[in-house]
């Protein structure tokens, strides 16, 4: 399988007179594993589908490697695409499915028929070839689809929400699998989702897109460790977010002094387990909803005007009304 | 729900499965009686039925459905192909609406309306002499196809419509990005995937051109050789009253047709579980 | 190319369906019509046709029949969908074969095994209008009976009575307040559809009574043999008729789908 990178030069997309997609410039090592992450309407589907070659971008390029593939239609592409509704072809078994691409490009019979069994054992469904699909569990049919963009060997992998369809148990073991095979293989892959777990669990880079533009780029931990804006610190993990006020000796959170690394030039943040409990904190508030998470519990706490979310380990007994007092070490608050 | 609203209800239910035994079933049952004469079995009647002029009205009435469902089924499969690919949901929309009325409008007005527009002066003949064209006949053989196309063209399409939405675009989308053409995806995936609905709704069509009696009869005064209007003949016209031989030309139509109901039923299975994914 | 195809195809359709109905129209006021265009144009045929008595007995015909067996179409089907539905869905299945009985045995046939049937005692119906009300009702049911039923299933009335009863509705409140309501439009496009069935209806009409109680259908057939254009002004009757009941009927349904069998 030849290795190649995605690069995408300043995308945009109208529908309409709506704009989907504004100026997405972006590039993908080869064998890197890269989400597109967002909610729904921020433009990931319609960049994914303007890789696949499914839409036209009204402006700017797509190159694989170095080729430009911007005017090549998707049927010479020769990318794999995963879909969120499996799309498999019910009038062919599994055999028929994973076959499809190997016979589209008239590869000889007997190579097909080894093919397709390395890629059935690849994602473990042996003995299943003569299956009709519409005997498959969600699991499996959307394994099928996998083999079948795997078979005949892409140079590019595009997952469009490729587990939203499925139970939770289901969802968290595909997505080992998943990223596992995606390794092993080496292949450059494109994955849009808008569950942020799943971004972060998965991918090498994540492309944080919101109303068409990408708000940020990075590795899961610099996204969670030093988000670039408001919305990249809310979209990604939660956060108590604030907007300090300046007073003479430093800035002022939820009515109490703080003392702030840097200055501040927008809104000043926190994550919920990097806020402690201590009996010398500086902020007084009071318990207002306790929900017990099982090996933590997550505490919504009035202080002063303000609403915070506290991660507390579950030994700590709390109820609603009771006073507590908080601490936020210095180098927990993160300025976005 | 009070005892009194439900009983009330449970006896015209009761009312109504009378009222179709009376005159649904029964009627409809009866007609083998034409196999009992004096206390035995007797294929007299069917003898009589076989006769060559019944055996050509037969096979008349077999081709002109055979025939006419197939105009009607390639036209119609490609006109919901059309409505399913066109973006403009008002086109949808109305040309939907339009199909579903005209697929049930049919009898006399209809024959009529192509009498003026294709009979001796009609119309378009008189368009097609002027153009040095050979002109229709729509008294003679493929007069009846013409005017048949009228509701068998929508029938398809209002029927084909469902089985085309159970086509899903990403379905297209997946295939492309695995090297086919649309051609490809058309003749490896769309077509398969539709041939259970389209046999289906052929066999309808075949069975509403079959049994039908009141456009060839308002079209030709009944001067056609065809199984439909010779049991009218049988039973009303000026040639006698003979109600054994009609109810063994019944028997021999209702027999076709109860064939394709069963082809239908058949078909329909395959096609639900294809189209459930 | 695809493209122009599709347009191709779509305006074929369109003009195939509309083509004859503008062809009769023109014809039902034109004084002659031998070269492309009439020679010209009267109200003649019209005001002739509109004069007849026989019309107009025959047109009051067609509507009796037609509002009978909607009545009764109405009658059977609502009480015995409600109680299947209600209280015996596993009769559904019988329900569902018998209306699909007039598609082995459609008017043609129908007429022959009524006319064995009735044209002795102990019920000598035969040649009255009363059998062939029933035939014409037994004809047109499955189009009614699908329009009653989806509405029946859509409405999912036992759910519904059980909330409206949780409500502290009675029985009679539930019905009238909650079930009837929602599976009105339904009732009634099944009504439009069964209505414009038996308005169009022939073979039966023909076959079992004939000119003894003539039909609109009936008569266009014996007016057409001496009044073209007569003839001409009552197609154009009909199909205002059929266009009209069938787009009625179809903008009482939420879902623009149709069923045939």
């Amino acid at each position: 399988m030849q290795k190649v990178g995605i690069r995408l030069e300043n995308l945009h997309k109208h529908f309409q007179g709506k704009t989907a997609v504004e100026g997405v410039g972006l590039e993908v090592a080869p064998g890197e594993l890269v989400s597109l992450l967002g909610p729904s309407g921020c433009g990931k589907t319609t960049t994914l589908r303007m890789i696949a070659g499914f839409e036209q971008p009204d402006k700017g390029r797509v190159y694989f490697g170095e080729q430009d593939v911007t005017a090549l239609p998707a049927e010479e592409r020769r990318v794999g695409m995963v879909f969120q509704s499996y799309a498999l072809f019910p009038n062919l078994s599994v055999a028929g499915n994973i076959g499809f691409g190997l016979r589209v490009a008239r590869w000889p019979a007997e190579r097909i028929k080894r093919r397709v069994g390395e890629m059935l054992e690849l994602v473990g469904l042996l003995g299943f070839e003569h299956r009709p699909v519409q005997n498959l569990s969600g699991g499996q049919r959307q394994r099928v689809a996998l083999a079948r963009a795997l078979a005949p060997e892409p140079r590019v992998l595009l997952l469009d929400e490729p587990l939203s369809a499925l139970d939770a148990k289901i969802r968290a073991g595909l997505r080992t699998e998943l990223r596992r095979l995606q390794l092993e293989l080496g292949i450059t892959t494109l994955l849009v989702t808008h569950d942020q777990e799943e971004a972060m669990s998965m991918s090498d880079r994540v492309v944080v897109m919101n109303q068409g533009r990408i708000e940020q780029v990075g590795t899961p931990r610099e996204l969670y460790t030093r988000p670039k804006s408001p919305f990249v610190a809310t979209f990604v993990g939660s956060m108590n977010l604030f907007t300090p006020e300046k007073t003479p000796g430093g800035y002022r959170i939820s009515g109490h002094e703080v003392a702030l690394p840097a200055a501040p030039a927008g809104q000043v943040g926190v994550r919920p387990e990097r806020v402690e409990l201590n009996p010398h904190g500086s902020f007084s508030g009071t318990v207002e909803l306790v929900t017990y998470l099982g090996a933590e519990q997550q505490v919504l706490v009035r202080v002063g005007p303000d609403l915070w979310t506290v991660l507390v380990p579950n030994q700590v007994l709390l109820q609603r009304g009771d006073l507590v007092r908080l601490h936020v070490p210095e180098d927990a608050w993160i300025l976005v | 729900m009070s005892l009194g609203l439900r009983w009330a209800s449970v006896g015209i239910a009761l009312l109504f499965v009378l009222f179709l035994l009376l005159f649904e079933v029964l009627p409809g049952l009866l007609l083998a009686r034409v196999f009992w004469s004096e206390g035995q079995l007797s294929l007299a009647s069917w003898a009589e039925a076989t006769r060559p002029l019944f055996q050509r009205a037969l096979r008349n009435s077999i081709e002109l459905a055979f025939y006419s469902a197939l105009q009607g089924a390639v036209l119609g499969t490609l006109t919901a192909w059309a409505l399913w690919s066109s973006a403009n949901p008002l086109v949808k929309r109305f040309t939907t609406g339009l199909s579903a009325v005209a697929a049930n409008f049919a009898g006399p007005p209809l024959a009529f309306a192509f009498i003026v527009l294709l009979g001796g002066n009609g119309f378009l003949n008189l368009i097609l002499k002027g153009l040095g064209l050979p002109t229709v006949d729509i008294y003679g053989k493929e007069g009846l196809y013409w005017v048949y196309l009228y509701f068998q063209w929508p029938l398809m399409t209002v029927l084909m419509l469902p089985a085309f939405g159970a086509i899903q675009r990403e379905w297209l989308e997946a295939a492309r990005s695995l090297g086919s053409n649309q051609w490809g995806f058309w003749w490896r995936v769309g077509i398969p995937v539709l041939l259970p609905s389209i046999l289906g709704s052929y066999i309808l069509l075949f069975a509403n051109a079959f049994g039908a009696y009141a456009t060839v009869y308002a079209l030709t005064q009944g001067q056609r050789n065809l199984l439909p209007l010779q049991i009218g003949f049988q039973v009303g016209g000026d040639i006698g009253y003979n109600p054994v031989l009609a109810s063994t030309l019944a028997l021999m139509m209702a027999l076709v047709l109860a064939v394709s109901l069963v082809l239908y039923r058949l078909s329909r299975r395959w096609a639900a579980r294809m189209e459930q994914v | 190319m695809s493209q122009l195809f599709r347009r191709f195809l779509l305006v074929a359709l369109g003009l195939y369906l509309f083509l004859p109905i503008l062809a009769s129209f023109a014809y039902s006021v034109a004084t002659s019509w031998t070269t492309l265009l009439p020679e010209g144009y009267t109200l003649k045929h019209w005001a002739n046709l509109l004069e007849n008595q026989r019309f107009w007995l025959s047109l009051g015909r067609t509507a009796l029949l037609s509002f009978s067996v909607v009545a009764l179409s109405i009658f059977f089907l609502v009480p015995t969908l409600f109680v299947v539905r209600m209280y015996y869905p596993k009769v559904a299945g019988v329900l569902e074969f018998l209306t699909l009985w007039p598609f082995v045995f459609p008017g043609v046939i129908l007429a022959v095994g009524l006319i064995s049937l009735y044209s002795g005692p102990p019920l000598q119906l035969a040649q009255t209008p009363l059998l062939l009300i029933a035939a014409v009702t037994v004809i047109s049911l499955p189009y009614a009976y699908r329009a009653v039923d989806n509405a029946f299933a859509a409405a999912d009335i036992k759910t519904l009575a059980e909330a409206a009863r949780s409500l502290g509705a009675d029985d009679a409140k539930t019905l009238a307040w909650v079930i009837l309501p929602t599976v009105l439009p339904g009732v009634l496009s099944g009504g439009v559809l069964a209505f414009s069935a038996a308005f169009g209806e022939f073979a039966l009409t023909q076959l079992l009574i004939g000119t003894l109680w003539e039909t609109l259908p009936v008569y266009q057939v014996q007016l057409a043999r001496t009044d073209g254009n007569g003839s001409a002004a009552i197609t154009v009757l009909s199909f205002l008729a059929a266009w009209g009941l069938g787009f009625w009927a179809l903008s009482l349904r939420k879902d623009a789908k149709v069923s045939v069998i």
